[in-house]
Formats: C-alpha cells, sequence, structure tokens
C-alpha cells in the first residue's frame, strides 16, 4: 500500500466516525508522512495527527484504527458512534416525593410517580414547530440579546471616556474649515454575547416539549457562538443539530438521533459533566439559560456545587421554569430552591412567546450593560423572590 | 552551521537537539509538528492549557533560525488597523499644515497615502519582511480575537497578502513561518483548523517535567524539584480546581523555592509560596493541604 492509498483509507475511516477530514487534510496528510516517512513510526503517527485530527479529545482514534489494522478485525468505525462514555445508571425519580410541593403541577395530585433504578431513555416523534410562534420568538431573542450583550459589538457611539477617532474628528472640523476645534471620542457598544442553553426535557418536562424544540431553535439563533444542550440523566450537545436552515429537518434529527427525552433529571450531575468537559470554554463573556422545572432527584449538594462553579464562570445564569408564569408560584422544588442563590433571572416560559412577559422579567431585573465591566454582584433578582 | 543552511538541513532530531540547546524541553512529537510546519510551509496552531510553553515555542523557533520574532497578541475588539496597517493621521495632519504654510498644496493627497505615513502592524511587517530567513510571526491567543479576525485571518493564511486601498495590494516576499497559539477558551473556527497544523500541547509528564525545572533553575535540591512536580501534579489531578498551574507556574514556583533557600517542602514553605501556583482565593479554599502534603512526602510543619 502506497502513502497515498494508506492516506485515502484511513482519511475514510475518520469520515466514518464523525470527523471532518476533508481533501485539503488528506493533501497535508500525504505531504507530512511523505516528508517524515524514512523516519521513526511515532513521527509517521504525528505527521497524521497534525494534520487530519484537529480536536485533542479524538486522539485515540488514531491508535484505535492502528491497533485494529495491526490485529486485522479491519472495518473499523462502522458505525461505532456510541453514546458517550457516561455512566449509564438508573436516574432515581423522586418526583413522588417532592409532589404537590409547591409549584402548580400539571399532573394531579393522585398521579403516583415512581422512581426506577433502570436509567429510561426514549426517542420522541416530535411535531412541526409553530411557524408564527417562531417569528414572535426571532423578534423577542433579538431584543433579549440586546439586553443581555457583554461584549463590544462593531458599531460605536460618540463617549467622553472613548478613544480618539481621527475620522470623525476630521470631518467634524469641515465646518471650522479644517481647524480642529474639539477632538472627538467614540466608544464600541455593547451588543453581543455567547449564549449556553441548557435545557431540560425530562419526563417531568413532557407537557412543554414543542416550546422546549422552539426554545431549543430560537437559542441556536441567539448568536453564531450560541451552545445549545439538553438533558436528563445525561446531557448532551444538541447544537450541530440545530444548525441547518430546515424546520423539517431539525425536527426530524431531534426525533430520530436524540434519545434522552422522558427520562429522570441529575441537574447536577449533567452541569458537573458539562464543567468537566467544557469548563475550560467557559468564561464571563457567555451568558447560560437554564430551562427547566427544578425536579432533581440527584444530589442537592452536587448541584450546588456545580451551579456554584458555572456561576463563577459565567456573567449570568437565567433560569426559565415552565411553572413560574402561574399563579402564586413558589420556588420550593430542592432543585430550585438549591440553584436559586445563583440565579439572576427567574422567568417562565413566556418570555419567548409575549413580549409584554418578555418585558417584565427582563425590563425590570436586567438593564444592557454600558460597559464591558465585571458585573457588581448577582442572584438580585432572584433573591428577591 | 551557518543560520541559512539550517532550513535547508533541518531535521526532527536536529530540530529537538537545537531546541534543547535552547533549554527548550519539547518530547519528539513537537518537534515533528514544527519540522512539518516548516517544510511545508504551513500555519501551526497550537492549543494547550495556559502556561504550558505554547508562546515560547515561537519565540525559541526564532532564535534558532536567528530570524526576527514578530508577535500579534490578540485581544478582543481587535480588527484589521491593530494587526495590519493604519495610516498615521496625526503626522499626516502636521504634514498638511506644513503643506498649507508652504503654500504647496500640490500632490499633497498622493504624499499623504504614500508608505511614509503608513503605521506597519505585526501582519503586515511579516509580509514585507526581507531577511535571509523568513521571520516567525506569533499569533498569540487566538481564541481571545472575535471571529471576525479569524475569518479575516482565513484570508491572510491562505494568500499571505494585504491590500491597502490607498497603496494597493502587497503580497508577501518569502512566506513568514506561522505560529498560532490558543487557550481553548473557545473552539476555533473549522476554516482556521483546516488552514493550519494542529498540535495539542498538554501538560508535561513527570520526567519531562523535572527534566525542564533542573535546566531553568538552578540552586534547588533534587528532592525538592520532586516534590514540587508531584504537589503540582496532584493539583492538576483535581477536577474543581479552577485555575490549574502550567509550567511556567512549576518554573515560577522552584524559582521561588530557590530564592528562599528552602530545603523541604514543608507547610510553612508552602503557605508563604501558594500564590506561585494557585491564583484564585476559591481554589486555595479547596486545597486540603496537609493531606496532598502527606501524599508527596512532606513533613507537616
Amino acid at each position: 500500500m502506497n502513502i497515498y492509498e494508506f492516506v485515502t483509507d484511513l482519511s475514510r475511516v475518520f469520515r466514518r466516525r464523525g470527523l471532518k477530514v476533508g481533501v485539503s487534510e488528506s493533501i497535508d496528510a500525504c505531504g507530512a508522512v511523505s516528508l517524515v516517512a524514512g523516519g521513526e513510526f511515532q513521527d509517521i503517527l504525528t505527521a497524521i495527527r497534525v494534520t487530519m485530527l484537529k480536536d485533542p479529545s479524538k486522539y485515540n482514534l488514531l491508535e484505535e484504527v492502528i491497533q485494529e489494522a495491526a490485529s486485522g478485525t479491519g472495518g473499523a468505525g462502522e458505525g461505532d458512534e456510541g453514546t458517550g462514555s457516561e455512566e449509564t445508571q438508573g436516574g432515581m425519580q423522586r418526583q413522588g416525593a417532592q409532589q404537590g410541593r409547591g409549584q402548580g403541577q400539571e399532573k394531579t395530585s393522585s398521579q403516583y410517580v415512581m422512581y426506577s433504578p433502570v436509567e429510561s431513555l426514549h426517542k420522541r416523534a416530535l411535531r412541526p414547530m409553530d411557524v408564527t410562534k417562531l417569528r414572535t420568538g426571532r423578534r423577542i431573542i433579538r431584543r433579549m440579546k440586546r439586553r443581555l450583550a457583554v461584549l463590544p459589538g462593531r458599531r460605536s457611539r460618540i463617549s467622553r471616556r472613548g478613544e480618539i477617532e481621527f475620522r470623525r474628528t476630521i470631518r467634524g472640523s469641515f465646518k471650522t474649515f479644517g481647524e480642529i476645534i474639539e477632538l472627538k471620542k467614540t466608544l464600541k457598544t455593547l451588543s453581543r454575547a455567547r449564549l449556553l442553553a441548557l435545557i431540560d426535557i425530562s419526563g417531568s418536562m413532557d407537557t412543554y416539549t414543542d416550546w422546549l424544540v422552539r426554545a431549543m431553535y430560537l437559542f441556536s439563533r441567539f448568536t453564531r457562538r450560541a451552545e445549545i444542550f439538553v438533558f436528563s440523566t445525561r446531557i448532551r450537545r444538541v447544537t450541530d443539530y440545530l444548525l441547518v436552515t430546515n424546520l423539517e429537518e431539525i425536527r426530524r434529527r431531534l426525533s430520530d438521533e436524540l434519545d434522552l427525552w422522558g427520562s429522570g433529571t441529575r441537574i447536577g450531575h449533567c452541569l458537573k459533566t458539562l464543567l468537566e468537559n467544557h469548563g475550560n470554554l467557559l468564561d464571563r463573556t457567555w451568558v447560560v439559560i437554564i430551562v427547566s422545572d427544578g425536579w432533581d432527584t440527584g444530589e442537592p449538594e452536587l448541584l450546588r456545587e456545580s451551579i456554584e462553579g458555572l456561576r463563577q464562570r459565567v456573567s449570568r445564569i437565567i433560569w426559565l421554569n415552565p411553572h413560574s408564569d402561574k399563579p402564586g408560584f413558589r420556588p420550593l422544588t430542592i432543585g430550585m430552591l438549591t440553584a436559586l442563590p445563583y440565579v439572576d433571572i427567574l422567568a417562565g416560559t413566556s418570555v419567548l412567546e409575549d413580549y409584554h412577559s418578555f418585558l417584565t422579567f427582563f425590563g425590570k431585573s436586567i438593564k444592557p450593560m454600558k460597559k464591558p465591566s465585571r458585573l457588581a454582584g448577582y442572584g438580585v433578582a432572584a433573591r428577591s423572590l | 552551521m551557518p543560520k541559512s543552511e539550517l532550513l535547508d538541513n533541518l531535521s526532527i532530531d536536529l530540530l529537538l537537539n537545537k531546541l534543547e540547546e535552547q533549554l527548550y524541553v519539547a518530547d519528539r512529537s513537537l518537534a515533528t509538528a514544527l519540522y512539518l510546519a516548516i517544510k511545508m510551509k504551513k500555519p501551526l496552531l497550537i492549543e494547550g492549557e495556559p502556561g504550558c510553553g505554547k508562546t515560547e515555542i515561537a519565540k525559541v523557533l526564532a532564535k534558532i533560525l536567528d530570524t526576527e520574532l514578530i508577535r500579534l497578541q490578540c485581544y478582543e475588539g481587535l480588527d484589521v488597523s491593530d494587526a495590519i496597517y493604519e495610516w498615521n493621521y496625526p503626522k499626516q495632519l502636521l504634514y498638511i499644515r506644513l503643506l498649507e504654510s508652504q503654500g504647496s498644496m500640490k500632490d499633497v493627497e498622493s504624499e499623504i497615502f504614500s508608505e511614509k505615513f503608513l503605521l506597519k502592524r505585526p501582519l503586515l511587517e511579516a509580509i514585507l519582511s526581507e531577511g535571509d530567513i523568513p521571520p516567525v510571526l506569533l499569533i498569540d491567543e487566538i481564541d481571545r480575537a472575535d471571529e471576525e479576525f479569524e475569518g479575516f485571518l482565513l484570508e491572510f493564511l491562505a494568500e499571505f497578502q494585504a491590500t491597502i486601498p490607498e497603496i494597493g495590494t502587497i503580497t508577501a516576499k518569502q512566506q513568514p513561518i506561522v505560529i498560532l497559539t490558543s487557550n481553548r477558551t473557545r473552539e476555533i473556527g473549522d476554516g482556521l483548523k483546516r488552514r493550519c497544523l494542529y498540535y495539542y500541547q498538554s501538560y508535561p509528564n513527570r520526567e519531562r517535567e523535572l527534566k525542564i525545572l533542573r535546566l531553568k533553575v538552578k540552586n534547588v535540591p533534587d528532592h525538592l524539584l520532586e516534590k514540587v512536580v508531584d504537589f503540582i501534579n496532584l493539583i492538576r489531578q483535581r477536577p474543581d480546581i479552577m485555575k490549574k498551574p502550567g509550567i511556567s507556574e512549576s518554573i515560577d514556583w522552584a524559582n521561588a523555592l530557590a530564592r528562599l533557600s528552602a530545603k523541604d517542602l514543608t507547610r510553612d514553605v508552602l503557605l508563604s509560596t501558594m500564590s506561585c501556583i494557585i491564583k484564585t482565593q476559591e481554589d486555595i479554599v479547596k486545597l486540603d493541604i496537609d493531606s496532598m502534603l502527606s501524599m508527596v512526602g512532606s513533613r507537616g510543619t
């Protein structure tokens, strides 16, 4: 087998395993392997790694493929994209015990929910998205982006604290026949933020499935740097499912490929997994929106530690609870009580459907920032409840 | 070997030796990645935890090749005028005033928009470099820059040219050796990754870290250096620590111990030098110092 065949076969295997290895990577790999071909085997592996594997978490793939080739098992990568390495221990549902302790539940009090030690993972046939509601939602999301902005955009405004802008200064001097009287200073306006949406799709959120799918879609359009995760007993990134323009394709992907619907909830465990895997990517330019009713079957202490860790990293945490819109709502579930001190805004799901509701929650609690400074204190809105 | 011949006769082993001569302890895979980047004339994107020596690689490479190091430090809001060029507006204004006073305003426009009034920023400087050996262009912490700038870099790294409307397109006389670094505070776009060779710089293993400390820090007993490395590794293994110490922190800490003439890693010594390795109060609180000291085999007091 020559270098070209070797690299072509390898790139095919990588592609089957979900890696983005294009023709340009294959060309680079051929060039790199031919440069180190006379050297050590380790150099050839490095050459392949630097040209084809641009995600360190996939480095072990190369060793696996080499081992499979050496043992003669072949056919590497044939549909073996697992569901991740997370443990599959049962999601213990204590909903029966928690039921009736506060928020306006959909279920009647006679309904008795037992917990199961076996994790229950389901796919779900989803309904098509309501285009009218999406249109309203898009308008609200645009407003929300401005409210939550923490990053300077491209536009600037005149400010005495800003930097001297020569173009404006010179243009201003035309009025005085080229004599510069005033130095114009400008400051970049804050118009961008990075969004991390964590959406609970466990059994207790079943009633709101249509809204959840709509929220996933809308949040993914918040900014180009939006990351959407869904969680129940595990957490999974679904940003890639939503990065297509065809609504039907999004519905199909979320129906056919997502199997976390209707399971129990372990918010603390899921947040911990998120922080372990992606914590280093989060900083104060990120805004986190958690959509959940707060029913948690995991350890409250783990939830507290995880949400505290998350809060230390990001600029704001907003919690959307579907029960929050109901009259007489009090955040009394264990999950809500634990998380509340770290939450900036606790709002209902209606904020994405009704502009007045959006203003009610976001208008009072959050003002757009004037400059990208450290936010003073947090949890003010939540503590005032 | 004359420096100009070094590029022609470059090999992985030679590069590895040269790196070590410059007190940079690299493993073979890093030397291979650098070798490929130079030979294939492709930018090398190095990602890794902060303080792992990513920036240092570019500095050392410039020293090895005896060439210029041009550094572009990325930050949020970095734009083309900070990265490529900007007109020297105050100088242009003064020049116009001078011409006005002399009464010779003919051809003023072509004069004020000439190279004389151009402020060259790092990228333009890199493509205008005229030495025998191409310069090393370090684009540091690209993850801090905005996506718009990343998009702009796609074109720059593909063509190595810059367009100034008033002057025209300037193409690189010789392609610089480009090293980009990222601390992974955000995911770098696929487009940029596709144009680069990629290397992930992880924390070194115990032996290599010890070797680095022995090379970089003098007057510290060997058994103390071993404890420093073991203690640092214990911290790195903790998932709840937000800012994990890198190599630079290890070196700083060992240097601090050398200055204090410490003979052993006692509790007091550790507490007085803790700020070298742990940079946030939250992380300090999380550490159980006594049990960690007993794990590395040090006396409690």
